[in-house]
């Protein structure tokens, strides 16, 4: 009988990840593309009162209103371009807009080896890996400025989970 | 031609609520028709009889910063039983009838006090529209402050600005001199009172 190292489920293949990645205030960053809704021109933000951090606008799209989720304030940085983009993060429990540049996203292929757990503590960091001749840290969409305690399996890096 | 064909509309129990609608700035906020007792300019002097409410900019009651005295600014006075309260606005947009269906839930994504600030928003053609849960927006204080009244001539020489927190005095809306209603009669995003 022959025997498998890895189990019979093991692929020679190296399995990989599809990222998005975007910026902001110049700052490469990316994300799991499965967790990128669209990418939009952006359209004034209405301010909508709250307490809730990072989260104090909506944009209209149609019927649609969609809250905004301030992603450049979260990292201290200002949106550049002269005309921003809209990047729609699929966060479990609904859509949210986030003002990028106007550079336009790119789609890259990486190996799932090639990303590291992030040195940050920051919970909305899930990974770093090397795109280019940089590193780009990689924002979970899916959990993007959720509190600790409602991140539930969401959570994790982003080579936990196959899939992508 | 015969109108044997056309089918009968039945009338359907449609419930509204009236808002008189308003802006700070970008935002536009709802407020339960029933709890509005008036409004006024903010230079206007006013004088009656009855509780003194506390004056406060709308947009500050929210913890937005403040802008400059807009040119449509007015006093909206707000008051329930022994509560009363007057939120100086940027504008006031009118008077409007929603259907409930069209109320919806803030999103969950804002899950911090603006939850007890607002029941939930509408969109309108050209706005979004933030429906103030007028309980909070009523207990703004424990206790009512107390009443004063302004006199003409305390108001002439007082310069333009901002009213203190005391400086005005609620009265119902009928007695105000408020700009005319008018009354629209077509779309329902449109207010049917503009003022």
């Amino acid at each position: 009988m022959l025997k498998t190292p890895h189990g019979p489920n093991s692929k020679a293949a190296k399995t990989t990840r599809s990222l998005v990645m975007f910026s902001v205030g110049g700052r490469r960053l990316a994300a799991k593309v499965e967790e990128v809704g669209g990418v939009w021109p952006w359209t004034e933000a209405i301010p909508v009162p709250s307490g809730t951090a990072f989260v104090s606008a909506v944009v209209r799209r149609g019927e649609d209103v969609l809250p905004v989720f301030d992603l450049a304030g979260k990292l201290d940085l200002q949106v550049v371009g002269p005309a921003p983009l809209c990047l729609i993060a699929k966060r479990v429990d609904g859509p949210m807009a986030v003002r990028i540049d106007a550079d336009i996203p790119t789609l890259h292929t990486i190996e799932e080896t090639a990303i590291r757990t992030p040195a940050s503590a920051d919970p909305d960091l899930v990974g770093v890996c090397v795109i280019g001749t940089g590193e780009v840290p990689i924002y979970s969409l899916a959990t993007l400025g959720r509190p600790f305690d409602q991140r539930g399996q969401s959570q994790g890096t982003a080579s936990g989970s196959a899939g992508g | 031609m015969s109108l044997r064909g056309r089918a009968q509309i039945a009338p359907h129990a449609v419930s509204l609520r009236q808002f008189l609608v308003v802006a700070c700035g970008k935002t536009r906020f709802a407020l339960a028709a029933d709890i509005v007792r008036g409004l006024a300019h903010p230079e206007e002097t006013v004088t009656a009889v009855g509780k003194g409410p506390a004056m406060t900019d709308l947009a500050a009651r929210f913890g937005l910063s403040r802008s400059p005295r807009a040119p449509q600014a007015r006093i909206v006075f707000c008051g329930r039983r022994e509560v009363h309260h007057a939120f100086l606005v940027d504008e006031v947009v009118g008077l409007t009838e929603v259907e409930v269906d069209r109320i919806r839930p803030l999103p969950s994504h804002f899950a911090g006090p603006e939850r007890a600030w607002f029941t939930g928003l509408y969109v309108t053609q050209e706005a979004v529209v933030l429906v103030v849960d007028p309980g909070w927006l009523l207990d703004f204080y424990p206790t009512p402050p107390p009443p004063a009244v302004v006199n003409q001539s305390e108001s002439g020489n007082r310069a333009p600005g901002l009213p203190g927190p005391t400086d005005v005095t609620a009265v119902p809306i009928e007695l105000l001199n408020v700009e005319g209603i008018e009354q629209a009669t077509d779309a329902e995003d449109t207010p049917w009172a503009e003022l």
